[in-house]
C-alpha cells in the first residue's frame, strides 16, 4: 500500500475543492452561501477521505488535519462551510480497521470526540445524560428473548411498549423496544407532541429477589412512534431468575432469565478475501439501494460520493481499474434514475442476484402493502472476523422494517455517522421465505455502550411483512460469510 | 542541477515594505536582501527576550517571530495564495477579531496583546526604485472605507537607508466579490477557529501567527510562500525531508501550476497534474489526453511562481537562470511541443505599482542553449502527445 499516493490524492482533492469554492457564485452582499461551499467542496473531500480511511490508506487523524487545512484555507478567503469540525476520528475505545488476513494495514484509530458531519447517515439513537462511561466488556453476552407488550402511561400520553429481547453484556443490560403512542381522542392522527421527558418514565423493574432496578430509555421519538432500547440499572445478577417490568395500571411483563438464547449453529464459510475497496463500494451500493425510495436526495448524494470514492481508491492504487464493482454502482444508479452520478465506470451487464432482487422491487408498479408487526428475534451469531453479533429484534412499523443488532468488536473504520464507510467490512442481506432479497444498512447506532460494543438499528429494504415466517440472514465480511436461519414470530402489532 | 539558481531565490523580488499596527502606531516591516527587518524595533531580539519575561509582545515582534517560525511550514502553502488572482485578504480587523474571541478553557494564549482602536491595513506603494539617497517610504493609509484618494499622510518613520521598495498594494476593504466582515464580527474568528474554543494554547497561537503573516498582504504572502518552498528545495534547510512530504509539496505545486498553466493552455485547472522533479534538468511538461502532466522541481515554486514569473508574455517559465530585480534571465516554453527559449525579462515597476502583482516583460529572446554562461537549469522536455 502506497500511503503517499493516498495522501497526495486527498491533498489534490482539497486543492480542487478550494479552487471550486473560489468560483462559486456569491449573493448580492458578495458572500457565498456556506451550504454551497460545503456541497461544492468540503463534502467531496469528505467522501474521498472516508474511502481512503476505510481501506486503511490514510489515518483518520491525518484526514482531519487535511480537512482542517482545507477549512482554514476557505476561511482566510472568507468562504465558510457548514459542518466544520473534525469528521473522521472515532470515539475512544472503538475497534480499529478491519482485521483478518487480507485486512488493510491501517493504523490504530486515533482518539477524540466525534463531531457532526456525516454526509450520509442519520443521528445516533441517543445517549442518556449522565449515563455511565463506557466500561470494558467482560464475558459473552447473554441474550434472552422476550416478546411481550407492556402498556404505558406518562405525561406525554399512553400506548404500548413492545419489548423484544434482553441483552446482558456484563456491564450493561438493555431491552430493544419499540412503542406506539395511542391517538389522543377518537380522531385518528392526533398524537401527543414530542415530550422532552423520557417517554417511559413510569416503567420500573424488579427481580425475583425483590431488587428494584431503574429503567432508562434511549431512543428517538419519531412521531407518533418510538424506537430504541431500555437500559436496566444495575445489571441483573447471574443468579436472578426473572425480571418483571411494570407499566401502567398494574400491567407487567415477566422475563425469564433462566433460558437465554444459545449461539446459533450456522456455519461460517471462509471466502476468498475481497479487496477492502470493493467491499466498501459494495456497502455504498447497498446504501444507495436502501435509501433510494424513501430518501432520493440522500441516494443522489451517496451516488455522487461513490464517484469520489472510486476516484480516490483508484488514485491510491487500492482499487483495480478492472474491478467490476464500480460498474455495479453505475448500474444501480441508472436503474434508480440517478443520472448525474459521475461514477467513472460503464454500467455492468450483470448484477449480483440480491441487488437485482431489490431493484426489481423498486421496479414494481404496485408494491404490496406491508403489515406492521414486531418479531421477537434473539440470535447470537457465530464469531465473524473476531466480531460477536447478536440479533436482538426486528420490527416493521408504518411500512419500514428495522433489524436490531448488537455488535462487539465490529471492525470499524470510521464513526458510525459516516454511513457505509463506518463498517466497511460488513454486509447484511436477508432472504425471505419467498426467495426475495432484502438489503440491510445502518440507520441508527449507539456507541460507547461498552468497550468496543455497538447497538445498531439496520434499515431493511424492501420491508418485511407480517406474513413472512422466516428468513435467512446473510452476513458477509471480507473473508467469511454466515447464513443464519431466522424464524420470525410476529407476536404483536406493530 | 540545482533547483535554485546560483543567485539567491529572492533576487526575483524587490525590496518589500508593509505597515503593521504596533501599539498605538503603525510600523514598517521590510524584506530586503533576503531578510525581514523591523526598522522601528532596532533591538528586536532584546524585545523578544523582554516579551518572554513580561508576556507582552509588540505586534511587529510577533510578526517577525511568526515569520521565522513558519519559514519552512508547509501549512503556509496550504493556506496561502495559489496565484495573483487568489485573494487572501486578512485585515488587521480580522486579527483583532481573532484576538478578542472568547477565551478558551486553556486561557488566552500568553504573549498576545490587544490592539486598541487600530483598524488599518497599511499597505501602500512606496516610491519607485531609486538607487542612491535614502527614499522615505510612503505613509500608511487607513484602509477602512471609504478609501480616500488622497489619504492622510502620517509623519514618516525614522529614515533608514531605504532600499528600492516594491509596492505592496492596498487591500481594499469591502468591494463586491471580496466580502469583508465588520470589526468585531464573530464570523471570521469562528471560521478560522474551526473547532471553536477549548483548543490547546499552541493551536490558537499558531493560528494567530498564520493570520498575522497573511495580514501582511499579497506581496508578502507570495514572498513567504517562496521562502517556504526554498526551504524544501535543493540546498534548503528541509531538502532532506522532502521525500516524506512529497504529497504536500506536489499538491502545492499542482495548485499553483494549475492557476498559471491552465489559462496558458486553455484547459481546465482540474486537468493539471504536477509531480516533483528530482535530478537534472528543469523538468518536463506533457499534454496528455487527461490534461497537462508536469514535472517541476520544488525550486520552481520559490523562484518562478513566487516571483510572479510563471507566465511571461505567453511563455511558461520553467526556471530562473539569473535574477537581480528588476531583471532576470529565464528559460521558458512558448508552447508545448517546443523546447524552452531563454528570455531576458524585466519587471515593469510602474505596472507593478498599479496592480497587486509583479508585471514582467520580455526584453530579449535567445535560442535555447545560448545562456548567460552561468550555471543554471537546462534540459527537460515539453511535449504534446
Amino acid at each position: 500500500m502506497d500511503r503517499q499516493r493516498a495522501e497526495r490524492h486527498l491533498r489534490l482533492v482539497a486543492e480542487t475543492a478550494l479552487r471550486h469554492a473560489r468560483t462559486l457564485p456569491s449573493d448580492i452582499s458578495g458572500e457565498v452561501h456556506p451550504h454551497d461551499v460545503f456541497t461544492g467542496s468540503v463534502r467531496r473531500f469528505q467522501w474521498a477521505a472516508a474511502a481512503l480511511i476505510a481501506v486503511g490508506a490514510v489515518d483518520a487523524g491525518q484526514a482531519d488535519v487535511l480537512l482542517g487545512e482545507l477549512q482554514a484555507a476557505l476561511a482566510v478567503r472568507h468562504l465558510s462551510a457548514i459542518n466544520s469540525g473534525p469528521a473522521f476520528q472515532r470515539q475512544a475505545g472503538a475497534p480499529g480497521p478491519a482485521a483478518g488476513p487480507a485486512a488493510p494495514a491501517g493504523p490504530a484509530g486515533p482518539t477524540g470526540p466525534a463531531g457532526p458531519t456525516g454526509p450520509l447517515a442519520g443521528g445516533p439513537v441517543g445517549s442518556p445524560a449522565g449515563g455511565p462511561a463506557a466500561a470494558p466488556a467482560c464475558g459473552p453476552p447473554r441474550l434472552i428473548p422476550i416478546g411481550r407488550m407492556l402498556p404505558f402511561l406518562n405525561e406525554a400520553g399512553s400506548g404500548e411498549l413492545y419489548l423484544m429481547s434482553l441483552l446482558v453484556t456484563g456491564t450493561q443490560a438493555v431491552i430493544p423496544a419499540v412503542a406506539r403512542y395511542r391517538p389522543l381522542g377518537r380522531g385518528a392522527g392526533i398524537f401527543p407532541r414530542p415530550s422532552p421527558l423520557p417517554p417511559f418514565e413510569g416503567v420500573s423493574a424488579t427481580d425475583d429477589r425483590g431488587t428494584s432496578y431503574q429503567v432508562y430509555s434511549h431512543g428517538g421519538l419519531m412521531r407518533p412512534d418510538w424506537s430504541g432500547h431500555l437500559e436496566i440499572r444495575p445489571v441483573p445478577p447471574d443468579g436472578a431468575r426473572w425480571l418483571e417490568m411494570s407499566g401502567a395500571a398494574g400491567a407487567s411483563a415477566r422475563i425469564d432469565l433462566t433460558s437465554p438464547a444459545r449461539p446459533c449453529e450456522a456455519a461460517v464459510e471462509p471466502q476468498a478475501a475481497a479487496p477492502a475497496a470493493e467491499k466498501l463500494l459494495e456497502n455504498v451500493g447497498q446504501h444507495i439501494l436502501a435509501v433510494a425510495a424513501e430518501l432520493p436526495g440522500m441516494a443522489q448524494q451517496t451516488a455522487a460520493g461513490a464517484a469520489d470514492m472510486v476516484a480516490a481508491l483508484e488514485a491510491a492504487g487500492m482499487l483495480s481499474p478492472f474491478s467490476a464493482v464500480p460498474g455495479y454502482l453505475a448500474t444501480v444508479c441508472e436503474r434508480l434514475g440517478i443520472d448525474d452520478h459521475r461514477i467513472p465506470a460503464r454500467p455492468a451487464a450483470r448484477l449480483p442476484e440480491p441487488w437485482l432482487s431489490v431493484l426489481a422491487c423498486y421496479g414494481r408498479r404496485h408494491r404490496p402493502t406491508v403489515r406492521d408487526g414486531t418479531a421477537a428475534v434473539a440470535l447470537l451469531l457465530p464469531e465473524l472476523d473476531g466480531a460477536r453479533i447478536a440479533l436482538t429484534g426486528l420490527h416493521t412499523m408504518r411500512g419500514h422494517t428495522f433489524l436490531h443488532v448488537f455488535g462487539r468488536d465490529l471492525p470499524q473504520a470510521l464513526p458510525a455517522r459516516c454511513g457505509p464507510a463506518a463498517y466497511p467490512a460488513f454486509g447484511w442481506w436477508l432472504r425471505d421465505d419467498a426467495g426475495h432479497w432484502h438489503v440491510a444498512v445502518q440507520r441508527h447506532w449507539e456507541q460507547g455502550f461498552g468497550d468496543g460494543e455497538t447497538i445498531l438499528e439496520l434499515r431493511v429494504v424492501p420491508p418485511l411483512s407480517h406474513e413472512t415466517a422466516c428468513c435467512t440472514l446473510v452476513v458477509t465480511t471480507r473473508t467469511a460469510q454466515a447464513g443464519v436461519h431466522v424464524p420470525l414470530a410476529w407476536w404483536a402489532s406493530p | 542541477m540545482s533547483s535554485l539558481p546560483d543567485d539567491p531565490w529572492w533576487q526575483v523580488f524587490p525590496a518589500l515594505e508593509t505597515w503593521v499596527p504596533c501599539g498605538p502606531d503603525l510600523h514598517p516591516v521590510r524584506f530586503q536582501d533576503g531578510r525581514l527587518s523591523l526598522p522601528a524595533h532596532p533591538d528586536a531580539e532584546g524585545e523578544l527576550v523582554f516579551a518572554a519575561l513580561s508576556g507582552e509582545k509588540a505586534c511587529c515582534i510577533e510578526v517577525a517571530a511568526a515569520w521565522h517560525q513558519h519559514a519552512d511550514d508547509l501549512r503556509v502553502l496550504a493556506l496561502g495564495p495559489r496565484g495573483p488572482s487568489d485573494a487572501v485578504n486578512i485585515s488587521w480587523d480580522d486579527i483583532q477579531g481573532f484576538r478578542s474571541r472568547p477565551v478558551s478553557k486553556y486561557g488566552r494564549p500568553s504573549g498576545l496583546t490587544r490592539h486598541g482602536g487600530v483598524h488599518s491595513q497599511p499597505m501602500r506603494p512606496g516610491p519607485p526604485a531609486q538607487p542612491g539617497p535614502p527614499v522615505r517610504p510612503n505613509p500608511p493609509v487607513r484602509p477602512n472605507p471609504p478609501v480616500r484618494p488622497n489619504p492622510p499622510v502620517r509623519p514618516n518613520p525614522p529614515v533608514h537607508p531605504n532600499p528600492p521598495v516594491h509596492p505592496n498594494p492596498p487591500v481594499h476593504p469591502g468591494p463586491a466579490g471580496s466580502p469583508r466582515f465588520p470589526p468585531g464580527s464573530p464570523r471570521f474568528p469562528r471560521m478560522f477557529a474551526g473547532h471553536g474554543t477549548g483548543e490547546p494554547e499552541r493551536v490558537q497561537t499558531e493560528r494567530l501567527e498564520m493570520l498575522l503573516l497573511l495580514a501582511l498582504g499579497p506581496a508578502f504572502q507570495m514572498l513567504l510562500s517562496g521562502l517556504v518552498a526554498a526551504a524544501w528545495s535543493d540546498g534548503g534547510a528541509r531538502a532532506s525531508d522532502r521525500p516524506r512530504h512529497r504529497p504536500a509539496l506536489e499538491a502545492a505545486l499542482t495548485g499553483r501550476l494549475a492557476a498559471a498553466a491552465a489559462p496558458w493552455l486553455g484547459i481546465s485547472p482540474d486537468q493539471v497534474d504536477a509531480r516533483l522533479h528530482e535530478g537534472t534538468g528543469w523538468g518536463r511538461l506533457e499534454l496528455t489526453g487527461s490534461g497537462l502532466r508536469a514535472s517541476l522541481p520544488t525550486g520552481w515554486l520559490a523562484t518562478v511562481w513566487a516571483g510572479g514569473l510563471a507566465v511571461v508574455d505567453g511563455h511558461l517559465v520553467v526556471a530562473v537562470q539569473r535574477a537581480a530585480w528588476p531583471e532576470a534571465t529565464v528559460p521558458a516554453v512558448p508552447e508545448l511541443g517546443s523546447g524552452p527559449v531563454v528570455l531576458n525579462i524585466r519587471a515593469d515597476e510602474d505596472a507593478s505599482c498599479a496592480s497587486d502583482r509583479a508585471h514582467w516583460e520580455v526584453t530579449d529572446r535567445r535560442a535555447p542553449g545560448a545562456g548567460h554562461g552561468r550555471a543554471g537549469p537546462s534540459g527537460g522536455e515539453a511535449g504534446r502527445p
